[in-house]
């Protein structure tokens, strides 16, 4: 229905074409980000293949990150806590009896799940909530000169990039701390990338743009362009692409901005603001939101095609960069799924922070960023009436679990002050460990030597947590039903 | 002639009893065969087969739709019986407003046409407990399910929300079960009816007087509840019904000895071993009648199996392994895609191995298989894969590979049921209620 009143209402535009001059029609052109990426670049060969692995290249000498990837990193990482015994950490790297498992590679999973979430200064500081607290253990950061972005601060610096067509000064300081994690690294096949485009495109959340003017659409140096969440699923062909030309809404209470822009053959470039809005990357519901830009912008090339492809960019808070990747799922998934260390992440993020200056704290909060869209022409719209953004009933105590751990994690970051994990996170295998363990012989070791959490809501946070653990799949028959 | 299920029942002081018959000659035919004697026809049993972790998409969908598709390098496994099954790919789960679960929103999308609202539950009977409802009657067991990886609750045949239906977790247990004690060989001429059956069947008669009374003073939600619960009485008085009549059976088999215990786990060499056991088990069972609907799998969403030696497994390695550059996908989970192929065969093959009537039991069967995802790396629900075995009895064509074109996993579903028979005209629900089946399969 929605698609005939627009196909309508664009034949009358097209009448309205035909009657005025070109250059002076109102017009609109409306689309769905169909890619939704940080813009890091790839610095590797295309096509180079060793084993499967992704190949060291001018972006990272050494490849991509390792961290937990085997026994040895694993054992590295949790012997920078001096409070550990040898056999804790041998313990832990190699569990006895694990081949009398039913499910060892799980078992071994969970055992060092919950180990690398407590690496603090001391025994029973959970690490991704406090990362402060636990050693540096290095990140690999980029070393390339070239990267994707735009010149934020107006200033050629010597740390910025070159853009690939030579504009200097950029400013894509997420990509030098974090381009080298080996999920988002990748010549176009990175896990998180695909994962959470793939989820955005099964309906996790839609980002729509409209851009509008009174000139030519190609060229038009007083256009509009409006980004924002549309609660309208993403519509896919028969061959799983992204189609086009499908009717969206657009939603103005969160997650939007609009923006003054300027075209020139086909090329939109848009003000830059002090704040703008925007939806976040996720492939979990309760990390969809708001992604605050500070200095905010976007580029845009309109193709022939009618697809465009672009740039969003601005100063991120870098700790909710860290929070939206750390607690995906949790910290000690995250990292030894992926081979991302957290604590090295905050590290990083933190080191490489370049804006949003706080005179209070006399630190740097935010860091420069470039996220990377594509999009497929859309017929966007307002809705009929005012809407805020939908939540998703099923999930709204994961979400609400979410929020807590963020607010825990920027105040421990903040303050330096240890916080607990807040129930109703799975965050140090609670209690999937628990579940899973019950077959190892060595369980009573690890379940009387490693931390975990102790709340007083047990039993809430159990319920959650098993959702979660399940949800995640790796757990079904061990975590909870079935 | 005779009805025997007639003959053998009568009542007692207000009570249900069961009488035995002699074993009349007029009951069988030249060969002593009952199914011969009554002239109907061979019983369509359902299976369905869960296996984990999806495809490789590159190296799993043939390049052509239709009978004459090549067959690809993970479908390999399959040729000896390719004649026999049919292949679907580019199907879809669509999650609408619901969560999308990883790893359960595509099991509970296959097994129901319906996208979860809950993890690890199920929004309705799966598709076998609602095939058992029409074709079980009869049938000493309505269902059963067993788990080659040995956990009980590896299951995905439920009666809904968390009833699911517990495995049985090895070919001993399996065994016991289906022929241990209350087992009578319908093929044996000794055949005769269980009198402990018998007195529980009358005892549950007599419970059945009290219950009329019950349900009287009752308010309305617990009526629902005691409906509920008195549904499995029913099923329970049918099922020993069932138990007091021999089976008729054409199938030319001999039950064997209890197997051994043995180590049952997600350990690849353990699965290739306790596969086919459990296989030829669910193979017996339903040619000997003892059950028309099986539920069989081989790992949970999210399969931990693993091979000795591999500290990633399976699962693990979906995530960790890069996807090569060159070749496009993951090389090690490609050859766990193939060895999940491979235990599907092993499962087919007994089926088939069993003569029955003017073919083997496969072709009376209708096996449904289903995984949870499609590209399991970024947990797609996009493109997933699905097979079916078995020709129905010959109500559904076999040896095509069926591009789905994006469409819901749950016209499958609806295929499968019409070609059981089943009068309905749509299934599943939300963008996934559907009255399209694959037309071109029915016959």
């Amino acid at each position: 229905m929605r698609l005939h009143k627009h196909l309508w209402f664009c034949a009358l535009a097209g009448l309205l074409c035909g009657a005025q001059p070109v250059s002076a029609a109102p017009w609109v052109r409306g689309y769905v980000v169909a890619t939704y990426e940080y813009a890091f670049r790839y610095g590797g060969r295309a096509g180079f293949t060793r084993g499967s692995e992704i190949e060291p290249g001018v972006d990272c000498p050494h490849g991509s990150t390792v961290h937990f990837a085997n026994e040895d990193e694993t054992r590295r990482a949790l012997a920078r806590q001096k409070w550990r015994s040898r056999q804790e950490i041998d313990w832990i790297t190699k569990p006895p009896g694990l081949g009398q498992a039913r499910a060892p590679v799980l078992t071994r999973f969970f055992i060092w799940n919950r180990a690398v979430s407590y690496r603090g200064y001391r025994r029973g500081i959970e690490t991704y909530v406090n990362p402060f607290a636990a050693e540096d253990p290095g990140q690999p950061q980029v070393v390339s000169r070239i990267g994707d972005g735009f010149n934020l601060d107006g200033k050629i610096g010597t740390r910025d990039f070159v853009s690939p067509d030579g504009e200097k000064g950029i400013d894509n300081a997420l990509y030098r701390a974090w381009g080298c994690d080996a999920p988002w690294r990748g010549n176009g096949n990175a896990t998180l990338d695909l994962r959470a485009n793939d989820k955005m495109q099964e309906g996790l959340y839609t980002m729509v743009i409209r851009i509008s003017g009174n000139q030519d659409p190609m060229n038009d140096d007083n256009a509009t362009v409006e980004i924002g969440y549309s609660p309208d699923k993403i519509v896919k062909d028969a061959r799983g692409n992204v189609a086009p030309d499908y009717s969206y809404r657009i939603l103005e209470p969160a997650e939007y901005t609009r923006l003054k822009a300027r075209i020139r053959n086909g090329v939109v470039q848009t003000e830059q603001v002090a704040q703008m809005h925007a939806p976040r990357i996720a492939w979990f519901y309760d990390q969809t939101g708001d992604a605050d830009f500070h200095q905010g912008r976007i580029r845009l090339k309109i193709a022939d095609d009618g697809s465009a492809a672009g740039l969003l960019g601005g100063y991120r808070d870098w700790r909710d960069l860290y929070v939206e990747n750390a607690f995906a799922q949790d910290g000690g998934q995250q990292g030894i799924r992926e081979h991302e260390d957290h604590v090295a992440l905050y590290y990083a993020l933190k080191r490489n922070a370049d804006g949003m200056y706080d005179p209070r704290t006399r630190r740097y909060q935010g860091i420069s960023t470039a996220y990377r869209i594509t999009a497929m022409p859309a017929y966007v719209v307002d809705p009929d009436k005012p809407m805020d953004i939908p939540l998703l009933a099923g999930e709204v105590d994961r979400k609400a679990a979410f929020e807590a751990i963020r607010a825990a994690t920027i105040k421990a970051v903040t303050t330096r002050v240890p916080q607990d994990v807040p129930p109703g996170t799975t965050e140090a295998a609670v209690p999937t460990l628990e579940r899973v363990i019950v077959d190892l012989p060595s369980k009573d070791y690890f379940l009387k030597t490693l931390d975990r959490p102790r709340y007083p809501e047990e039993k809430a946070a159990n319920d959650t947590s098993n959702r979660r653990a399940a949800n995640d799949g790796k757990s079904l028959a061990l975590a909870g039903k079935p | 002639m005779l009805d025997r299920r007639f003959l053998l029942r009568g009542s007692c002081q207000g009570a249900l009893a069961v009488m035995g018959l002699p074993f009349l000659d007029c009951l069988l035919d030249s060969k002593g065969k009952a199914l011969a004697a009554s002239g109907r026809p061979l019983p369509t049993r359902f299976s369905t087969y869960f296996y984990g972790l999806g495809l490789t998409k590159q190296l799993w969908v043939p390049k052509t739709a239709g009978k004459d598709y090549e067959v690809t390098e993970q479908l390999k496994p399959l040729q000896p019986l390719r004649a026999k099954i049919n292949v679907f790919s580019g199907l879809r789960v669509a999650v609408d407003n619901n969560p999308n679960y990883q790893h359960w929103s595509g099991v509970g999308a296959s097994a129901t046409g319906i996208s979860p609202t809950k993890m690890s539950q199920f929004d309705s009977k799966t598709i076998d407990q609602q095939v058992a409802d029409v074709v079980s009657r009869g049938a000493r067991f309505k269902s059963v399910a067993a788990s080659c990886a040995g956990d009980a609750r590896q299951s995905y045949s439920s009666l809904g929300g968390a009833n699911t239906l517990p495995a049985e977790v090895s070919p001993l247990s399996l065994y016991t079960r289906l022929f241990g004690p209350g087992f009578q060989d319908p093929s044996k001429g000794d055949w005769k009816p269980d009198p402990q059956v018998m007195l529980q069947q009358s005892v549950l008669s007599v419970v059945a007087d009290d219950r009329k009374r019950a349900m009287q003073e009752l308010g309305a939600s617990d009526r629902s509840r005691m409906d509920q619960y008195f549904t499995s009485v029913r099923e329970a008085e049918l099922q020993m019904q069932a138990e007091l009549q021999r089976p008729e059976i054409e199938a030319k088999v001999a039950i064997p000895a209890a197997p051994e215990e043995m180590a049952c786990n997600n350990a690849l060499p353990n699965l290739r071993k306790v596969t086919p056991l459990m296989s030829r088990l669910a193979a017996l069972a339903m040619a000997t009648d003892q059950t028309r609907v099986f539920h069989m799998s081989v790992s949970e969403p999210g399969s931990q199996i693993f091979i000795p030696g591999d500290s990633l497994g399976y699962h693990q390695s979906t995530h960790e392994e890069p996807i090569d550059p060159l070749l496009g996908y993951q090389p090690r989970v490609a050859n766990y895609n193939v060895y999940n192929m491979e235990l599907f065969l092993s499962y087919l093959q007994e089926l088939d191995a069993i003569p029955e009537g003017d073919g083997t039991l496969l072709d009376h069967c209708l096996v449904y298989a289903f995984t949870d995802v499609a590209f399991a790396k970024i947990h797609a629900l996009d493109g997933i894969p699905m097979l079916t075995a078995g020709s129905a009895n010959g109500r559904m064509k076999t040896g095509y590979h069926i591009n789905g074109d994006g469409s819901p996993v749950s016209r499958v579903g609806l295929t499968a049921q019409k070609a059981m028979d089943i009068s309905l005209e749509s299934w599943g629900s939300g963008s996934m209620e559907t009255k399209s089946p694959f037309t071109e399969l029915l016959v």
